[in-house]
Parts: structure tokens; C-alpha cells; sequence
């Protein structure tokens, strides 16, 4: 998953229109940042990359970015990959 | 994780008991209708049987022990075992399995005491009276198991109000010789103390206890924890995931249960949802 993908995710849990997102967007501006969310983004993340985030790094992050980088590595991985 | 099998020990009966009032989620939460829908949606809790202020979960688990030994012929002075299993007591003493055992006029010879465990309390009072009877100690043992909870929801939280009700149960469990295998998974995280509890209205903290739930937190453990239980179970068991007829989970929200359900390749119609 690339980076666009991910931002594409992130729009569906928010229930926002696709490719709105750039990433500098805080959390509190995109609707409610609630357990909801929260647990969405834990499953999508556990879905995509097998990976089960701590709750308290995604809810202290402050922007889109924040919570992209929380994954970078995985998202850097599958761009270098052949 | 801490593994057991007990040999001997028969499930013979279970019932269990709500009370009438079921309460609808929008009943309770005053936010908007997207808002109500919103949860719902997510949750899959439309509705809970809630208690009023004059019933406690031992007055649910009588009725159900009640319930057993009228239709099953159970003499009461067979009964020589009684564990309820509950974190909504009628207080902090006498243990309320002993005001249980009064009310039901079960025999003097009895071993009866409480245990205090929410979540995982029907599961480790199975292992424990299990154990109880698998020991030769015990022939007939009546476990009661529940929760009047929503005592302890406040008011307008959204993190306990719409997924939490209110039940009691019995189950009875007898020796016999030629009963197939129980096999458990236990463990325990007490690091996450902090993500589930009514820190008040003991005597550490004194006051007004109430229910703090994390739920994200709560979803991370689940997610982490139980898909590897499963597989030990399973292996302890000597079945494969197919085989299983169903799983029953102790979760009420519909959303954690489709993301174990998919994590761990079940078949939709073989996970139950409430």
C-alpha cells in the first residue's frame, strides 16, 4: 500500500470525499477523532499490515501525517519493493 | 498461556435470566439521530435488558438457580458446591454467594464463596468449578455468573451506555466418570488494570464508583490476545477451526466481532452476535 492508498483509507474512515486529504490536516478539523475512529484505523491498519497498533500513539497524534507516520515504514517498504 | 484439561466433569444444565425492561440505545443518549445510527451501526446494540434500582444481579442469578433445580429434580441436599462469579455484589459483606446459598436453603455441607472477575468470569468459573469437581472435592455444583452493570454506567457515556446490559446465570456441573474433556486457555495482563475500571467506592478510593472503559484500548488487546488463544485452544483440543460449530465470544460489539471473525478466517454465520 502506498502512501495515496493509505490516505484513501483514512478519508473512508472519516467519511470524507476520496482524494481530499494531503496529510497536514489535524485530526480535530477532519470530524470526530472518538474510540470510533480510533478502532477503525486500528482494524485498517491490523487488515493492511498485519500490525496492531498501541491506542495511545494514534490518540495522541495531532495530524493526518502523525498518524501516517505510524506506518511509514511499512508504506516505504512496498514503494522499494521490485 | 497457562493450559488445563479436566476429566470427569459434566455440564449438565445452564440458565439464565434478564430483566424485563429493554431499554433501546436512543432511549439513553441524547445526542442526534446520525449520531445514534452512527453507533448502532457500529456496535450492532440496538437494544439492552437494564435493571431498575431494586434489583441486583444476585436476585438474577437466584431466579435462574431457581429455575435449574425445579425443573431439573436437583435435591438441594445434593448441591454441595456454590460459586458466584460476579463484580456487582450485593455489597462487600457477608460474600453474596453466602446470602445466595440462604435464600436457595441449600445443605450446611457446602463449599460456597465469591469470585470477583467481569469479562473473563464465566469462563474461569467453568475452569475453577471444573477443577472443584475434577479434584474428587466436589459432586454437584451450582456456578452462578453476572453482571448488573449498567449500575455503574454514568450517565451519557457513550463508551459503556450502549453496549452494556444486564443478566444472570446458573449452571449446574456434576461429576461423571465417563464425561468428555474441558479444555481451557487462561492468562492475565494485569499491566492494563488502568484500561478497564471502577476506581471509586472501594477503600483505596472512596466515593461514587463508575465504569471507565478505553474502548480502543480494549479493541487493541482483543485483537492481540484472542486470536492466539483460539489457535491454542483448538490445538489443546485436537480439532481444526472448521470443525467448530460456533463461537461465542464475550463481546457485544458487532464491529470488534467482524474484525475477529475476518483476522482469523471464521465463517460469518459460525460467530454469534447478540
Amino acid at each position: 500500500m502506498n502512501k495515496q492508498a493509505f490516505l484513501n483509507e483514512i478519508e473512508e474512515i472519516f467519511e470524507l470525499d476520496k482524494n481530499v486529504l494531503t496529510g497536514s490536516e489535524t485530526l480535530e478539523e477532519l470530524g470526530e477523532w472518538d474510540s470510533l475512529a480510533v478502532m477503525g484505523f486500528i482494524a485498517m491498519v491490523d487488515e493492511n499490515f498485519e500490525v496492531i497498533l498501541e491506542a495511545e500513539r494514534i490518540m495522541s497524534s495531532v495530524t493526518v501525517d502523525d498518524l501516517i507516520a505510524l506506518v511509514s515504514v511499512y508504506l516505504e517498504k512496498e514503494q522499494t519493493a521490485p | 498461556m497457562l493450559k488445563s484439561t479436566l476429566n470427569n466433569v459434566s455440564i449438565s444444565c445452564l440458565c439464565a435470566s434478564v430483566p424485563y425492561d429493554l431499554r433501546h440505545v436512543k432511549d439513553d443518549w441524547k445526542g442526534d439521530e446520525n449520531d445514534i445510527k452512527k453507533i448502532i451501526d457500529n456496535t450492532g446494540v440496538q437494544s439492552r435488558h437494564v435493571v431498575d434500582e431494586s434489583l441486583c444481579t444476585s436476585d438474577l442469578c437466584f431466579q435462574a438457580a431457581q429455575k435449574i433445580i425445579q425443573t431439573r429434580g436437583v435435591a438441594l441436599k445434593d448441591i454441595d458446591g456454590l460459586i458466584f462469579v460476579s463484580q456487582t455484589p450485593d455489597g462487600f459483606l457477608p460474600a453474596t454467594s453466602c446470602a445466595l446459598h440462604g435464600r436457595l436453603g441449600l445443605s450446611k455441607n457446602c463449599a460456597v464463596f465469591d469470585v470477583n472477575l467481569g469479562c473473563s468470569g464465566y469462563v474461569y468459573g467453568l475452569w475453577l468449578v471444573g477443577s472443584l469437581i475434577n479434584s474428587g472435592g466436589l459432586k454437584k455444583v451450582l456456578l452462578l455468573v453476572g453482571d448488573t452493570i449498567t449500575k455503574l454506567c454514568a450517565d451519557e457515556d457513550r463508551s459503556t451506555w450502549p453496549l452494556f446490559g444486564d443478566s444472570g446465570s446458573a449452571t449446574l456441573l456434576e461429576y461423571k466418570a465417563d464425561a468428555g474433556p474441558l479444555n481451557f486457555v487462561l492468562g492475565t495482563d494485569g499491566q492494563g488494570a488502568d484500561k478497564l475500571i471502577v476506581r471509586d467506592g472501594g477503600f483505596r478510593s472512596p466515593g461514587k464508583p463508575f465504569l471507565y472503559m478505553s474502548g480502543s484500548d480494549i479493541f487493541t488487546f482483543t485483537i492481540r490476545e484472542v486470536p492466539p488463544m483460539i489457535k491454542e485452544v483448538l490445538e489443546l483440543s485436537g480439532y481444526n477451526k472448521d470443525e467448530i460449530e460456533y463461537y461465542v465470544f464475550h463481546q457485544a460489539n458487532l464491529f470488534i466481532l467482524n474484525h475477529l471473525s475476518k483476522k482469523m478466517k471464521l465463517k460469518k454465520d459460525k460467530v454469534q452476535t447478540s
